[in-house]
């Protein structure tokens, strides 16, 4: 069993690198801008991010070019790029294929979400409550800078390499 | 017949033994949310005595004191195996004076005291020799009506004869009265063995339930069996027990007569110099009984494992590594943990572990295979065992003082220092017997002494990749902080608790959270005077307000089980000159220590913390332990915060001094006094040290070693 998840798991790694480098081809260059978005801006936002985190659960969510867009070419979170995140779902995807016994991860739908004090760069910080209702309900709120460029708001992360 | 056990054969013996046993997951589902009912930690006690072995109160004080006065939610009444002359079912003598108090008087705030024992002193006093429960059998209930072989005047009653026709009815009542489960077990004498604090459930009625026909019968064959002081013959008079185990090749190792393991020249089946090993063999013949009656409503936890030293094969000694695999192979889903923080916490030497236990000594209150890091638990731990940790208050009585007053320099009362704290799913119906044991089998569990923290949610959680951290890590820690303020436990998927495992790939960011609580106000201590431990360190902290000084987070790794067949690896040849160095598993470490400067603190005493572990490559566990006592405190912890020899502090020669002054003209009379200096010593010793432990929660890494012991 030891040697077939080595073997799967490196399957899965070169698979990973083939749709890692498909992914990069949807990459945009977005164009900053200092206004905040508007309300529909951000429930798009909204939206989109919460189909996506719930369609983790899934092989073909996971490996979601859509969801990967979501998230600022120079997004920087705790020392997590955006190659990291492409990274750990493309191999959750192959991982969940192979292990029927893998465990989730906690998954959460945001909601209340504000997106305000853009700077010149079109860094915002996003203020969302975050929650959890696989049983008990599980609600707190989180903040996060966010990028605003070409109408969309996009993951920015905290920038920080730790 | 002359049968030689050497250890090799034993550990063959296993080896083939395993190949029919089913290494079943013996612990609760993982990290599925969904199959988790709600439940809460409930607290109880599965080793303490009375007058039927040799304990000092009856049954019904005995009871009375443990989930009444200090409120368990179930209570299992343990006496050695054996025979005894006192009949326990007899209720102390209520004219019978009661020793002088000391003046203490109980705190009325504080979580611990909302409604403050009123029973010092109370009804029931103690009992002197000849009154109450220390009247004999024989003059009780008469000659004639005690069963079996034996010669001693009085004529003492077997254990078996006490469970099944005398305790267990007494005790089934008193759990009705008090609307609690209370059932009886068993501190077993094991051959080849010191004890085992074990129970059969099975044909028990305890409440909740309201059968007329509940009965110990299984539990006092038991008792006939395989407890190594029964060297009774009689097959329980009219019971004509059988010993055998189906199927079982030692069968042929029975003696006839007593229809046992019990050479004639024998009886007691243990281990001697003409039967080196056969005491083990015997104590996994029980074992296998108890798999083949009772399998899900049985337990078998070693009890203070490390007092009686290492293991001897020509007597009944102590347990070392490959035992207690043993017994968890034969049986994993009744042979899960051992009870390495031992009761006696007010005696001196601390626990009662003298110079000759494994380690020289307790240290902070626990046995040396738990308190070293990297030692025999974390060696366990580290092959992905269910084997979990417990401890007990093994009451016997207050030493010099009498059983209402609240001073002691030998045992603390069931809740009042020493508390296992245990999540049982009930949902919304009644606690149950069956339900507590299923919880003691998850391990999902802790241990706190001194009240040091009441609550507790510890969980290793998979990090979404698609969620920012900081929004990972707030969910988590609200869902702890939540399942605190319940009492409960998070249940979220992708999160894993004690006793249970996460599966992940390599390379998956985990989350370790902890949210506890120490509970504000006084805890049980009747003193208020400065700890004379953290006085050396310039802290003035009264005795009965700890402050929770920090937590360990502590992790190693996990390579899979020991093959038995692997003789070198799986029995280790270890002396007594091995410990306390001794390590079992090199990969563990601390791997954080939280405390003020690093956890978030709320005003009822929460606190609040999380270790990030990024790109997990390797099967591995974490588990917590906890102290009021910080790094550094001379005689307590080293520089790391690890806990020193309590033997030191305290030692049992009461003519040597001790090693920490008690100064304050607080200090009670009690203490250790030489030269006219008064030294930290019983119970004192105790409440200055405090620590909590909790079990551990596993992480398998596909393509790393599996956490076979845990589904």
């Amino acid at each position: 069993m030891k040697i077939r998840n080595t073997v799967q798991l490196t399957l899965a790694a070169g698979l990973l690198s083939l749709l890692t480098a498909c992914g990069d081809d949807s990459t945009t260059t977005p164009t900053p801008t200092s206004t905040a978005p508007t309300t529909e801006q951000v429930a798009a936002f909204t939206s989109s991010y919460n189909g996506g985190i719930a369609a983790l659960k899934t092989f073909s969510g996971l490996t979601s070019s859509g969801f990967v867009d979501l998230f600022d070419d120079a997004f920087l979170d705790a020392g997590y790029t955006k190659q990291a995140l492409k990274d750990n779902l493309t191999q959750e995807s192959f991982a969940v294929a192979v292990a029927a016994d893998l465990s989730s991860f906690p998954v959460a739908t945001i909601s209340a979400v504000t997106v305000a004090g853009c700077d010149t760069n079109g860094v915002c910080t996003l203020t969302a409550t975050i929650t959890n209702a696989d049983v008990d309900t599980t609600t707190t709120t989180y903040t996060i800078p966010v990028k605003f460029s070409s109408g969309k708001v996009r993951l920015y992360g905290d920038q920080k390499a730790t | 017949m002359k049968p030689q056990f050497k250890m090799r054969e034993v550990a063959l013996a296993i080896a083939a033994i395993t190949t029919v046993v089913t290494l079943a997951p013996a612990a609760s589902a993982a990290d599925k949310a969904s199959t988790k009912a709600a439940g809460t930690y409930v607290t109880g006690d599965f080793h303490n005595h009375s007058t039927c072995s040799d304990g000092s109160l009856s049954l019904k004080k005995l009871v009375d004191k443990s989930v009444n006065t200090w409120k368990l939610d179930w209570f299992v009444q343990a006496d050695h195996g054996g025979r005894s002359a006192r009949n326990c079912t007899l209720a102390e003598d209520p004219f019978e004076p009661v020793a002088p108090a000391l003046g203490l008087t109980n705190s009325a705030t504080g979580p611990w005291q909302a409604s403050p024992p009123v029973t010092y002193p109370g009804a029931g006093q103690p009992a002197s020799a000849l009154k109450g429960p220390n009247q004999t059998w024989e003059s009780t209930i008469g000659l004639a009506a005690i069963k079996g072989d034996g010669t001693a005047t009085p004529k003492q009653m077997w254990r078996w004869q006490e469970i099944k026709e005398y305790q267990y009815k007494v005790l089934e009542t008193l759990g009705r009265d008090a609307k609690k489960p209370v059932w009886i077990g068993l501190e077993q004498n094991n051959p080849g063995h010191e004890h085992t604090s074990m129970a059969v459930l099975k044909g028990q009625a305890p409440w909740p339930s309201t059968a007329a026909n509940g009965n110990a019968n299984l539990q006092a064959q038991y008792a006939y069996c395989f407890d190594r002081s029964d060297t009774g013959t009689s097959r329980g008079a009219e019971n004509l027990w059988d010993c055998s185990v189906t199927g079982s090749s030692n069968n042929t190792l029975i003696n006839p007569l007593s229809a046992k393991i019990a050479p004639t020249d024998n009886l007691s089946g243990t281990n001697t110099a003409k039967y080196p090993n056969m005491g083990h063999i015997k104590t996994l013949e029980g074992l296998k009984w108890l798999n083949e009656k009772a399998p899900t409503t049985s337990y078998f936890v070693p009890a203070h494992l490390e007092r009686a030293g290492i293991y001897n094969p020509t007597g009944s000694n102590g347990f070392n590594i490959e035992h207690l695999r043993n017994f968890n192979n034969v049986a994993p889903k009744i042979a899960f943990g051992m009870e390495s923080m031992p009761g006696h916490g007010a005696e001196s030497p601390r626990g009662s572990y003298s110079v000759n236990s494994v380690g020289g000594g307790t240290y902070g209150g626990t046995g040396v295979y738990t308190a070293k890091i990297g030692g025999l638990w974390d060696g366990l731990l580290g092959e992905g065992r269910n084997w979990w940790f417990f401890a007990s208050s093994d009451y016997h009585s207050r030493g010099t003082f009498g059983p209402d007053q609240r001073e002691t320099d030998n045992d603390f009362y069931p809740g009042e220092y020493t508390n296992d704290y245990v999540m049982v799913r009930k949902g919304a119906g009644n606690l149950t017997a069956e339900g507590i044991i299923d919880g003691l089998r998850s391990g999902n569990s802790y241990v706190a002494n001194g009240q040091l923290i009441d609550r507790l949610a510890f969980v290793v959680c998979a990090s979404n990749p698609g969620l920012p951290r900081n929004a990972n890590k707030a969910l988590i820690e609200k869902a702890a902080a939540n399942a605190v303020a319940g009492n409960g436990e998070v249940r979220i998927d992708g999160c894993a608790t004690m006793g249970e495992k996460l599966v992940v790939r390599p390379g998956t960011d985990l989350f370790v959270t902890v949210s506890l609580r120490d509970p504000q106000g006084t805890n049980a201590s009747p003193y208020s005077f400065p700890n004379p431990s953290l006085k050396q360190v310039n802290i003035t902290q009264p005795l009965n307000a700890p402050v929770l000084d920090h937590v360990d987070l502590i992790g190693g790794n996990v390579t899979g089980y020991v093959d038995p067949s692997d003789q070198g690896a799986y029995a280790p040849s270890v002396t007594a000159a091995d410990y306390p160095a001794k390590i079992f598993n090199p990969s563990t470490k601390i791997q954080k220590t939280f405390n003020s400067t690093n956890w978030t603190a709320s005003a009822d005493g929460v606190r609040t913390m999380t270790f990030r572990v990024p790109a997990v490559k390797a099967s591995q566990y974490f588990r917590l332990r906890g102290t009021n006592i910080p790094a550094s405190v001379p005689f307590e912890t080293d520089a790391e915060g690890n806990p020193l020899n309590d033997f030191l502090v305290a030692p049992n020669d009461q003519t040597l001094p001790g090693a920490i002054p008690c100064g304050d003209a607080a200090c009670p009379a009690h203490m250790r006094t030489v030269a006219g200096v008064k030294y930290s010593s019983s119970d004192v010793v105790a409440w200055a040290d405090l620590w909590f432990y909790s079990n551990p929660v596993y992480v398998e890494v596909l393509g790393s070693s599996k956490v076979a012991g845990v589904k």
